[in-house]
């Protein structure tokens, strides 16, 4: 709290009206007010009036100052003998409402009725001042979380839009040129049941990314197989890698033990890492899966021979809706893929990331901890 | 059979295709852009009897296209047809700002789109 105050103007104009005004009606030469950091046991300044002021220290540790430490416990005033600068003034705690709030110190003794009248005014301007500050900085993050999701709703509006255009047209059109020959009939409505699945998966996505950012997302712990997950993978794409004339290669460490984990998500996060690798690699390429154990647990490493991510973009591809600069939008990504595999495998207490492939393309890779540490997202709600 | 050219832009390709289909039907010759650019030159180039036009394109958008035509003597009377998204009502008063002719607002009514573009291939 004292250290968010510190960046705090109220707090500084505050403390430094106040200095002013003790100068004169406690009669010292020189003012300064602490204000009193408990993490760290340090004493900040956050105002100095006089013309010594600034020879003040910015911080000193309560240690160093045993005089001002027993003014802070006892809530007295007592006068400060050696400590260099401080040396001679007398240190006038200030109740906060838990903790001490921190220390007034000046140059001369003063009168100690005066004191008793002063000190709690001072001590209340000042946590007035603090409270004030802490009400605008949490309205404006309520305002940043407000906007943010606005911002989430018109993506997904957007986003959602296109393919329902798309199914409302062709729909249209089916029911307006009834004199067309069967194909386009069937291209039509070809074209109407992927943007119904569109659809779907659009709806899927965004309601995984809401579950697991509100954390409603319901995970199930078992003992999983990767070698099984990876040979699943590579047989589910082999169609299409025939088609494209894509080679999948997959290289498992023989005996890799099994990692505790939620099996449909971490599904969720491969087969993202397979739509896109596939998505980017052009004919004639390759796509090679690999698991190996590794610190602590097992590396799961996607390689393929596209054109890579570029360094620039390597930390915003994980965060939601972003995609590379270069990206072309044509294969249909919404760009939540890799920002809901990011929160999936950090909830296993996991690290996802991408590099250069040693072919040039990209590689992808997931480091998952045999067992979920303890504290982590996976295991809330399984005990 | 060259009929009367509609250039159509849009960067969503099934859209695009859409818009294509019906111009064909309607007797048109549909030459399609995917982008903003292409659109301006596709206009240059083949003289349309109508543009129709997406808001939002990558690089040149809809608007940009529009501003671009009406500044340009040989094309001033072409009529421009923007396509807005619902929700997004600013557009709308900037498309016609720009010069556009009308707008539509997607997902539109693709009856009315459909008589909007025979009226023109009619005239
Ligand atoms: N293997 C890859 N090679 C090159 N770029 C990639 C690769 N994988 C992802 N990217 C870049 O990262 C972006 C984000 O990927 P992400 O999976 O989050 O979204 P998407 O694939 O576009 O859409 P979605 O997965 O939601 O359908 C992609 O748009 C692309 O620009
Ligand atoms: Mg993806």
């Amino acid at each position: 709290m004292t250290v968010n105050a510190l960046e705090s103007a109220t707090v500084h104009d505050t403390a430094a009206r106040l200095c002013n005004s003790l100068r004169g009606d406690l009669g010292a030469e020189n003012v300064a007010l602490w204000l009193h950091d408990a993490h760290q046991g340090l004493l900040r300044r956050v105002a100095a009036v006089g013309p010594r002021a600034s020879e003040l220290p910015e911080v000193f540790a309560r240690q160093v100052a045993p005089q001002c430490d027993e003014a802070l416990l006892t809530g007295r005033t007592v006068p400060v003998a050696d400590l260099g600068l401080l040396s001679g003034f007398a240190a006038i705690p200030l109740a906060g409402r838990e903790q001490p709030l921190g220390l007034i110190t000046l140059d001369s003794q003063p009168d100690p009725e005066k004191v008793q009248v002063y000190a709690p005014h001072v001590a209340t301007a000042v946590n007035n001042a603090i409270m004030a500050d802490e009400l605008v900085r949490a309205n404006s993050q309520l305002r940043a979380v407000d906007q943010q999701k606005s911002e989430f709703l018109n993506v997904v509006a957007h986003d959602l839009r296109t393919p329902l255009t798309c199914i409302r047209t062709y729909t249209d059109l089916l029911r307006m040129y009834v004199d067309e020959p069967p194909e386009t009939y069937r291209d039509f409505l070809t074209i109407i049941a992927e943007e119904t699945e569109r659809l779907g998966e659009l709806l899927d996505n965004f309601l995984d990314l809401a579950r697991i950012e509100n954390a409603t997302i319901r995970y199930e712990v078992e003992p999983v197989d990767l070698d099984e997950i990876l040979e699943h993978f590579a047989n589910v794409y082999l169609a299409k890698a025939a088609a494209e004339a894509i080679i999948v290669g997959r290289r498992v460490q023989p005996q890799l033990p099994t990692i505790q984990a939620d099996r449909r998500r971490l599904e969720q996060v491969f087969s993202n890492l397979m739509s896109n690798a596939f998505r980017h690699t052009p004919r004639g390429g390759s796509v090679m899966l690999a698991a190996v154990a590794d610190d602590g647990g097992v590396r799961v490493i996607v390689d393929d021979t596209g054109p890579g991510v570029p360094k620039e973009d390597r930390a915003r591809i994980f965060e939601r809706f972003r995609q590379a600069r270069n990206a072309d939008r044509s294969g249909g990504g919404t760009g939540l893929g890799l920002a809901i595999a990011k929160a999936i495998v950090a909830d296993h207490g996991g690290r996802i990331w991408v590099e250069d492939a040693p072919g040039g393309g990209a590689r992808f890779c997931v480091h998952l901890p045999w067992q979920p540490p303890p504290g982590a997202a996976v295991l809330r709600g399984d005990q | 059979m060259s009929g009367k050219v509609v250039v159509i832009a849009d960067d969503e390709p099934r859209l695009l295709a859409s818009l294509a289909f019906i111009v064909q039907r309607e007797g048109g010759q549909p030459v399609s852009a995917p982008d903003g650019l292409a659109a301006l030159a596709a206009i240059r180039e083949h003289r349309p009897v109508l543009a129709l036009l997406d808001v939002m394109m990558p690089g040149m958008d809809g608007l940009a296209v529009t501003r671009a035509v009406r500044a340009d003597l040989a094309l001033a009377a072409l009529p421009i047809v923007v396509i807005t998204a619902l929700g997004q009502a600013d557009h709308e008063r900037q498309a016609l700002e720009a010069g556009a002719t009308r707008y539509l607002r997607k997902p539109f009514d693709v009856a009315a789109l459909r008589d909007l573009i025979a009226g023109y291939l009619r005239a």
